[in-house]
């Protein structure tokens, strides 16, 4: 259960805290999220792997911001095979 | 003709059962020679790494892999690599491997790479400790992919193969302030130094695909999440004799498939 933030903290620091513990929290463990804020609403873009992951996304926000809300962007990682291939001259 | 099928940032987890060979299926029949850019598994760990291994199982085409940075941070990087090699996975670190595709030889030369920027907005090999070792890392990481280069230059076709970007082409779509934690030019210094028809690399998971070299090759960011594809699919070279088709024609054939 990750620490819950002070949310009296500026929202620069919130961003930050919220970003570096989808990075560490071994729930997620991804860089490549961006968060956003506006008012008490947390916006995550990106793309996590898994739907786990994607569910933990919103169990680590809510740990850590018990009382705002999540809009939660990411999308799961389930891409087709390719049609077309390139050709490298 | 080589064709390349090539992936980085699967990520792989004890939640990733089943969720990567379905769309796998047909890379024995469209390449002959199967690339995975580093970030194999979530935290490295040897749980996940026989996940992998468990998804790879059956696929007759040859993988080769570097590990990322995410394979590393379980500290538990070589058991990882001894599952995958057990798995039939060749792992590269300032290492080469030449594998023959019906008579012509295919080098691949890879390591992970590592961060330190571009000229222009680098960091130095100067000041505090922390510092000094950041960028001698990534010389030393550099310096064993030019190496493992050189031992592959005889081959038809030579393939360098990363996680970090050796450019910036490729980071396109990142905010300009990481990039200098994706990719470093020593990497692409060693590319042009040595030669190569192709690098490729992970790692930028916003980045773009398609980059060059200072010195011309090109290089692709394979991440899964910029290619929003299973794989990609790059074909290389000249026909090997009259009965075998050209890369134009092979690139046909896969769009006329899945039509
Ligand atoms: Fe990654
Ligand atoms: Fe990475």
């Amino acid at each position: 259960m990750a620490q819950a933030l002070d949310p009296q903290e500026p929202v620069d620091y919130i961003v930050g805290h919220l970003e570096e513990a989808l990075a560490c929290d071994e729930r997620v463990n991804e860089q490549g999220l961006h968060v956003t804020v506006h008012g008490r609403r947390i916006f995550v873009d990106g793309t996590v792997s898994t739907k786990e992951r994607h569910a933990a996304v919103a169990e680590i926000v809510a740990e850590l911001l018990p009382d705002w809300s999540l809009v939660n962007q990411a999308t799961v990682a389930d891409f087709p095979e390719p049609s077309d291939m390139e050709a490298l001259s | 003709m080589i064709r390349v099928a090539a992936v980085g940032d699967v990520h792989v987890g004890t939640d990733s059962h089943d969720t990567l060979r379905p769309h796998w299926a047909h890379l024995d029949d469209r390449a002959d020679l199967f690339l995975l850019a580093g970030d194999l598994t979530k935290r490295g760990l040897p749980e996940e790494a026989l996940v992998l291994a468990d998804e790879l199982r059956g696929l007759r085409v040859p993988v080769v892999a570097v590990l990322g940075n995410h394979d590393y941070e379980s500290d538990r990087e070589k058991e990882v690599v001894d599952i995958l090699a057990e798995a039939g996975v060749r792992v590269l670190e300032g290492t080469s491997v030449v594998i023959d595709v019906g008579g012509q030889t295919v080098g691949v030369a890879g390591a992970k790479g590592f961060g330190g920027g571009f000229p222009g907005a680098m960091g130095s090999d100067f000041g505090e400790p922390e510092m000094k070792a950041f960028m001698r890392h990534s010389r030393t990481v550099a310096d064993g992919l030019e190496a493992a280069l050189r031992e592959v230059r005889h081959c038809d076709t030579c393939i360098a193969l990363m996680h970090y970007s050796p450019v910036e082409g490729t980071l396109r779509g990142e905010r300009l302030e990481i990039w200098p934690f994706l990719g470093c030019y020593f990497l692409a210094e060693a590319v042009d130094r040595a030669g190569a028809d192709l690098a490729v690399h992970g790692h930028a998971h916003g980045g773009s695909e398609k980059g060059v070299t200072p010195g011309g090759v090109h290089v692709r960011n394979v991440a899964q999440p910029v290619l929003r594809m299973a794989y990609t699919l790059l074909c290389l070279g000249a026909p090997a004799d009259d009965s075998e088709l050209g890369c134009a024609a092979e690139a046909d054939a896969v769009q006329e498939a899945a039509r």
